[in-house]
């Protein structure tokens, strides 16, 4: 009898976990589904017809911009009645391989945003197409030189550039004045940089226990990390590629350059092992003096101080300052758009991204996030260059080094230039063993 | 007791200690990374002890209507992936332990080797398929690719536990009546129990942790799970919210530790009944 009750209760389970199954295959989440994710669902071949084009991104989900692309998408469907767009969230970390499963899967979003990372991957694996007549010449003509170099691809403009981002130098006002510097006075060259942090450096702890870095260099183990080296590499000269050879190693750059972390780290001058990520948080909680980072600094430094716009008045910004070349040397990254080489509906895809490059969208993003635009008459205008903050990004702009991406190989050697990094900080090699060790590795990649 | 045997006593024991730190860390870590505000953990080197306790980022999880959404996604999904594993391993299972036809054991090892594919090599196949069968952004989706992914080691499981029960008892009561359903049914399913609650927690553990099906299968932000939801909303391309991807972690991880005191027992006695009979 007891064994009888035993089956008739684990089929009675079967029997239920059956019908969530089964109510499960029939209800999907509640909401309008689009079954098709990545493809367009109407063929665009009436203008009266609506047709929906999908996007792919990171922003829509990121607090610091999910609401600003609500009003940006909520504007363009009102000037465009006719098209729909839908987002599709993609983690960013994960962005560049599922936007790849998605593609050769024969789904692509018809639209997908980029970075000068991923970029190289979407071309190379032929997922999206020249933009030049979909855009048109008074756009294209329009992109900033260094973008549109990083952004052309066989004499094709495969991506249109969004939102560069170059990197300039934040200063903390409070650990300046505490260690007796002038807190209105930034570093001029990379002496007074080294000078200032070291000062900095020495005063220890901050008032709640924190220990106090005088400035952050990204020494992670990344890719990320190697490519945010080039800052100093660049301002001591150095030259990645001469005629799409490699050159990095050549001359004594990447030596000093590499001599100038080491000095850093090993004075725990800067924090040893810490990433881009890191050194935000330290800058936020008031524990670095000086760090080198992207326009999007001041909206990440608000959120994560907890301080809001309050925060603002505890540092200064500035041009990244001189070292040997005598001129003010930086990298920039930058978010770029993509049409897909699947989209059924290449026109209104190209609609939404001229919206997206306009005045009027520009200006939308720049107010909400500080960012700016790629077109050289959009980076002019006042309201895009409305505070000092603006002015230094778009002054750093005009001397900011685009990355070589074109070259799929470039990702992995940065990696092995952040593998350079990490034998010089924890490793405590010197640095003419480092290039010894990893030079080879990396002149692999460029054969 | 010797010197030596209290000597390596004292060593197992220290060893243990060891072992049992390297396992818990990580669990300490991610309680008191939730309990603590981004601005205290952003500090480096990291502080480990004599924090500054605050609930706010579990209060923002309790608020976040995509959290509840992606847990609501989540609880459909394992369940519904269990219980299809359930349903087919049972029948699988029996099928292979009774019935022997030519190719069964090549068949029974063919399931097998699906698991010996790493996932991301299938990801592509699997997401035309299901493309082409418009199943993307739809629970069925996500409850297939679990099933896919627990049935193997299910099926073997249960074809074991049934290898262990004696055929004379079916022959018995084939004699006295009894159909093959009947037989299955209130015979031989009952003495399977430990094996059937060992499968159901180890598919609904399967499911439960799946990233990368959530992540590749759907693209709506309403039909997201907890581990591809969370990884979108507090890890971005410039900040990551540590605290608030901790408390969502402790959130999201506490049924499974439930469901596996409760029945952590039964898993072990199913896994190991299984072993010795087969």
């Amino acid at each position: 009898m007891k064994k009888y009750i035993i089956s008739k209760t684990v089929v009675a389970v079967c029997l239920f976990l059956l019908l969530v199954v089964i109510s499960a295959c029939g209800s999907g989440n509640g909401n309008t589904v689009d079954k098709n994710a990545g493809t367009s669902s109407t063929e665009n071949k009436d203008d009266s017809k609506q047709v929906e084009i999908t996007f792919a991104n990171w922003i829509a989900v990121e607090d610091a911009t999910k609401t600003v692309f609500e009003d940006l998408v909520a504007t363009f469907e009102a000037a465009n009645p006719n098209i729909k767009v839908k987002s599709i969230g993609i983690p960013f970390a994960q962005f560049k391989d599922q936007v790849l499963v998605n593609s050769a899967g024969g789904s692509a979003p018809d639209i997908m945003m980029s970075n000068q990372a991923f970029a190289p991957a979407f071309v190379g694996a032929g997922i999206v197409q020249p933009l030049d007549e979909l855009l048109g010449n008074e756009i294209i003509d329009d992109i900033v030189e260094a973008s549109r170099t990083g952004a052309t691809y066989n004499g094709k403009v495969m991506s249109m550039p969004w939102a560069p981002h170059p990197n300039a130098l934040f200063w903390n006002k409070t650990l300046f004045a505490k260690a007796g510097l002038d807190p209105e006075k930034s570093p001029t060259t990379w002496a007074e940089v080294e000078e200032i942090a070291t000062k900095i450096a020495a005063l220890g702890n901050t008032e709640d226990g924190k220990p106090v870095y005088g400035i952050g260099i990204d020494n992670g183990s990344d890719s990320n990390s190697g490519s945010k080296f080039w800052i100093p590499y660049l301002s001591y000269g150095g030259n990645y590629l001469t005629d799409g050879k490699l050159t990095f190693d050549q001359g004594t750059a990447l030596e000093e350059s590499l001599g100038f972390v080491q000095r850093m780290a090993a004075g725990k001058i800067s924090p040893v092992g810490a990433d881009t990520k890191i050194l935000r948080g330290l800058f936020s909680t008031g524990s670095l003096g000086m760090f080198i980072d992207g326009d999007f600094g001041r909206n990440v430094f608000r959120t994560s101080s907890g301080k809001g716009e309050a925060f603002d008045k505890e540092w200064g910004v500035t041009t990244v300052p001189v070292n040997k070349t005598g001129s003010s040397e930086t990298v920039f990254t930058e978010h770029q758009l993509l049409i897909s080489e699947q989209t059924k509906n290449p026109e209104a895809a190209a609609a939404f991204v001229k919206f997206l490059v306009s005045k009027e969208a520009m200006i939308m993003y720049h107010k909400s996030n500080g960012v700016m635009s790629a077109r050289k008459s959009l980076a002019q205008l006042p309201e895009m260059n409305e505070d000092d903050y603006a002015k230094v990004f778009n002054k750093q702009m005009s001397t900011a080094t685009a990355f070589p991406n074109s070259n799929p190989k470039f990702d992995e050697a940065m990696k092995n230039v952040a593998s350079m990094l990490q034998l010089v900080t924890v490793g405590n090699e010197t640095p003419a063993n480092a290039i010894k060790y990893v030079m080879p590795k990396i002149k692999e990649l460029y054969e | 007791m010797g010197k030596n045997a209290i000597l390596k006593s004292t060593s197992n024991y220290i060893l243990l200690a060891i072992t049992m730190v390297c396992f818990l860390f990580p669990i300490y870590w991610i309680i008191v990374t939730s309990l603590q505000s981004n601005n205290d953990l952003f500090q480096f080197p990291p502080k480990f002890f004599d924090l500054n306790i605050t609930l706010d980022s579990y209060m923002a999880v309790f608020k976040d209507i995509d959290f509840l959404r992606f847990y609501r996604n989540t609880v459909v999904v394992a369940a519904g992936a269990t219980a299809l594993s359930l349903f087919v391993s049972i029948f699988a299972g029996y099928a292979f332990s009774r019935f022997k036809f030519k190719g069964s054991n090549l068949l029974l090892t063919s399931f097998l080797s699906t698991q010996m594919f790493p996932v991301i090599t299938l990801l592509i196949g699997l997401y035309s398929i299901y493309s082409s069968f418009g199943l993307l952004n739809t629970y069925l989706a996500l409850i297939l690719a679990n099933t896919t992914t627990a049935l193997p080691f299910s099926i073997m499981l249960m074809k074991l536990f049934f290898d262990g029960i004696s055929k004379e008892l079916e022959e018995a009561a084939e004699i006295d009546g009894a159909s093959r359903w009947k037989i299955l049914f209130k015979i031989i399913i009952p003495l399977t129990k430990p094996g059937i609650l060992a499968i159901s927690i180890y598919a609904f553990l399967v499911s439960w942790d799946d990233f990368i099906f959530g992540l590749t299968l759907t693209s709506d932000l309403g039909m997201r799970t907890l581990s591809s939801g969370l990884s979108m909303k507090y890890f971005g391309e410039f900040s990551y919210n540590w605290s608030g991807a901790s408390a969502a972690a402790v959130v999201a991880t506490l049924p499974l530790v439930l469901v596996f005191m409760f029945f952590q027992k039964y898993m072990v006695a199913g896994l190991t009944a299984g072993g010795v009979k087969g």
